[in-house]
């Protein structure tokens, strides 16, 4: 009787434990959630400017621009670029080197903060390893579906 | 014509292993029905897959464009050494390699095992059967002999970022690892039908050792190349794929300290092969992330969506196959009491850490997937997640192996053991002085797990210490076991060195400027243009100067495929001890004077890679343990 109880002591002692860790575990996950939009999502949701999100689209044609900026004495280049759903547009700013596969007319997903309305600026491009690849969130996208790029 | 040959042997290799595959199933309905040597068929499964293997490697060699692969991953100009490595830079080479690795672990086990003739036959009927179904699915939606009329008389291009050295050996060193588990699936389940004897963690722990070290060794590798390939200067982005892997590293650790608790104590046995299932399980779970690109990742490939899904039966299948046969377990166990001071306590311990980082990685690796088919929103985990995760699980983690190869097998005294290493932890108080002294302008952060870091590396020297200072050697098996945890301490560092203490410049650089970061003066010297076998190469030039003195050239480059029209960069690193300069180059300006260059300084990176050579190392020595001691 008593190693039974010794038993059941140390099984609920992991299950509080486990139990524990998982609601820890659920509460950290939800803070560092990264949520994707669309274009179209950006301008009709409310998005908080503090909040880290992913955006993804088209990059319109012809759209690629750069411009030079002083930072704290160093010369930078902001590149821009606009990416669309075919229903609204998004304007990107960007500082650093563009992933080796970013092409103008192609499927990109940005990170970063939105600034104002219309306006974001990424912190990373996301970068893939192969031409043909579209993420499946931007193919999801139901417009830009229809559109059948 | 050599590739309908290999075509043909592929077929074979069907054929043949659904001999295993159908006694497998009916052996659960106790008919024999037929008496089969599953040795033999291990044998001509391999060399069927190897010659199969053979002929689509002769295939892109002679640039056989009639083949859809080598026509969409391959052309005429393409560098022999990456004709060669091109079979497995695409989807279809490479679970044709996967095959391979699949059918030469059992032919390794056939010829090489201590095991008896009838649980050599059992484990191998397992292993053929996995065969079968890796073969189907390769036949079915992935065969690399598909050929297309008419064909294209020039191909298109192997992925430029794949036409690496880096890259050519890491898929081959993962595969070894990731597949190596599945004989140690085939071992445990085998072991289960037959009663679990004491010897079967005999045979099983070799084969631990060498997946693991060719699991790390190949994470390893990958890590590297993302290093100075892809001009990102960093070494781990907690991408999903990165995660795939290191799961069942985890897990393999953890059965790495189980298994000789196991051995030597006959306890944890159940637990071993718990463990031996669920590491093949999440190197398939891996394997499915990868090749069905359910997840955003910078890894994912264009795929077929059919090919997502019988992977997903497969690992449903194998997965209920493992559980169902525990369940259905014949054996009887020894209770064992344990106390948590002590070497098997302290081992439970590292099992605990180990899987509750498993399940945490799990957990934000598949969430996305989850939320996304449960709630319909599209997210993903970044790493802020994983970083605050792993952050205050180190401690715990850390203290324990400090401790744990200190204490005493069956039940040991905490007091007892902090006498015992009393001079330990007054070395570790000064250590601690030493690195905040050094770097107290840097976040406390970095100091902590610096510090850390040393303290595990110090712990392990002084483990060697005590045996040479008592005039013995040091045993083998504890000599690998401080190799390894050396390994982990340099990892430790030179993780914290490249993350915390990252210093990033972005900037227009004109030719001629010079810049400083850390101790080194950059100075641009202009752009070249080079041209390769088959690209064209814009190659930056920048002298590195530290006090006036220059010390290296560093050479970045931008790339230019011709045949794919795609563009590479190829970051220029100098490396020292205490960190590595990391130069990458971008566009130029309009004006033809600016161009945009990134330049890290990335401290103490090179210990990471010393650190997985500790490991692999460590594993090794343990490898051959294991095998000296049959």
């Amino acid at each position: 009787m008593k190693k039974k109880n010794k038993r059941l002591i140390t099984i609920l002692i992991f299950m509080t434990f486990f139990a524990f860790g998982s609601v820890i575990l659920l509460f950290n996950l939800r803070e560092n959630l990264i949520f994707f939009y669309s274009p179209t999502e950006v301008f009709e949701k409310q998005i908080e400017t503090t909040q880290m999100i992913r955006v993804g689209g088209m990059v319109k044609n012809e759209s690629l621009a750069k411009k030079i900026k002083t930072i704290e004495g160093r010369q930078l280049e902001e590149i821009s670029f606009v990416i669309t759903d075919f229903e609204n547009e998004l304007v990107i700013s960007y500082i650093g080197i563009l992933p080796d596969l970013f092409k103008e007319g192609q499927g990109v997903v940005v990170e970063g903060f939105l600034k104002n309305v219309g306006k974001f600026e990424a912190k990373t491009v996301l970068a893939k390893h192969d031409e043909n690849y579209m993420p499946p969130e931007i193919k999801d996208i139901k417009s830009i579906k229809d559109n059948k790029i | 014509m050599i590739s309908e040959i290999g075509f043909l042997f592929l077929t074979l290799t069907l054929v043949i292993s659904s001999f295993s595959f159908a006694q497998l199933i009916y052996s659960h309905f106790n008919s024999r029905l037929f008496v089969l040597n599953h040795l033999k068929v291990t044998n001509l499964i391999f060399f069927f897959t190897l010659s199969s293997y053979i002929s689509l490697t002769y295939s892109f060699l002679i640039s056989d464009f009639s083949l859809n692969v080598v026509a969409q991953n391959s052309n005429s100009q393409l560098p022999t050494i990456y004709k060669f490595t091109g079979v497995w830079g695409n989807h279809e080479g490479s679970i044709l390699l996967w095959l391979l690795v699949m059918t030469f672990f059992g032919f390794l086990f056939s010829k090489n095992s201590s095991a008896t003739e009838k649980f050599k036959n059992d484990v191998l009927k397992i292993q053929n059967s996995l065969c079968f179904l890796v073969v189907s699915f390769i036949i079915f939606t992935s065969n690399p002999f598909k050929k297309s009329f008419p064909y294209p008389i020039e191909g298109g291009d192997l992925n430029p970022l794949l036409q690496d050295p880096g890259l050519a050996i890491h898929p081959p060193f993962l595969y070894l690892g990731y597949v190596g588990f599945s004989i140690i699936y085939s071992i445990s389940v085998a072991a289960l039908s037959d009663g679990v004897k004491n010897y079967f963690i005999k045979i099983l722990k070799p084969w631990v050792f060498i997946s693991w070290i060719f699991l790390t060794c190949g994470i390893g590798l990958g890590s590297w190349w993302a290093y100075y390939e892809l001009g990102w200067g960093g070494f781990w982005f907690w991408d999903p794929v990165e995660n795939a892997s290191l799961l069942p590293w985890l897990t393999a650790s953890a059965l790495l300290h189980t298994i000789v608790v196991a051995d030597k104590k006959k306890i944890f046995i159940n637990w071993t092969i718990i463990l031996s299932i669920l590491t093949f399980i999440l190197s398939l779970l891996g394997t499915f992330l990868v090749r069905s690109g359910v997840l955003v990742s910078v890894h994912a490939f264009a795929n077929d969506p059919t090919r997502g899904v019988y992977i997903l039966i497969l690992l449903a299948s194998i997965s209920f196959f493992g559980i169902f046969k525990y369940i259905n377990k014949n054996i009887q166990l020894r209770r064992a009491d344990i106390t948590l001071i002590s070497r098997e306590g302290m081992i439970s311990l590292n099992n605990i850490f180990m899987l509750s980082l498993t399940f945490t990685i799990l957990v934000g690796t598949i969430y996305p997937l989850f939320a996304s088919v449960l709630f319909n929103s599209k997210i993903s985990v970044g790493a802020p997640f994983f970083n605050s995760i792993l952050m205050p699980v180190m401690f715990p983690f850390i203290a324990g192996m400090i401790i744990g190869p200190y204490t005493k097998w069956g039940k040991d005294d905490l007091i007892v053991l902090l006498n015992r290493i009393k001079i330990l932890i007054l070395c570790f108080f000064i250590i601690s002085l030493l690195v905040w002294y050094l770097n107290y302008k840097t976040p406390i952060l970095s100091v902590i797990f610096i510090a850390l870091g040393c303290w595990i590396i110090f712990s392990s020297l002084f483990e060697a210490f005590q045996f040479i200072n008592k005039k013995l050697r040091v045993p083998k098996k504890i000599f690998a076991q401080i190799t390894a945890h050396i390994g982990i301490g340099l990892l430790i560092i030179g993780a914290t060195g490249s993350s915390i203490l990252k210093q990033e410049k972005i900037q227009f650089q004109e030719v001629g400027q010079s810049l400083k970061i850390k101790n080194f003066d950059v100075e641009f010297l202009g752009v070249k243009k080079i041209e390769g076998p088959n690209y064209i190469s814009q190659m930056g030039v920048f002298s590195i100067k530290k006090q006036g003195e220059q010390i290296k050239i560093l050479r970045p480059e931008k790339r230019f495929y011709n045949a794919g029209k795609q563009v590479t960069t190829e970051a220029a690193i100098h490396s020292s001890i205490f960190g590595d300069l990391y130069i990458a180059i971008g566009d130029v300006h309009e004006d033809k004077t600016k161009w945009t260059t990134r330049i890290w300084f990335n401290p103490f990176t090179i210990w990471i890679w010393i650190g997985v050579f500790f490991l692999a190392s460590g594993g090794s020595l343990s490898f051959l343990n294991s095998l000296s001691r049959k």
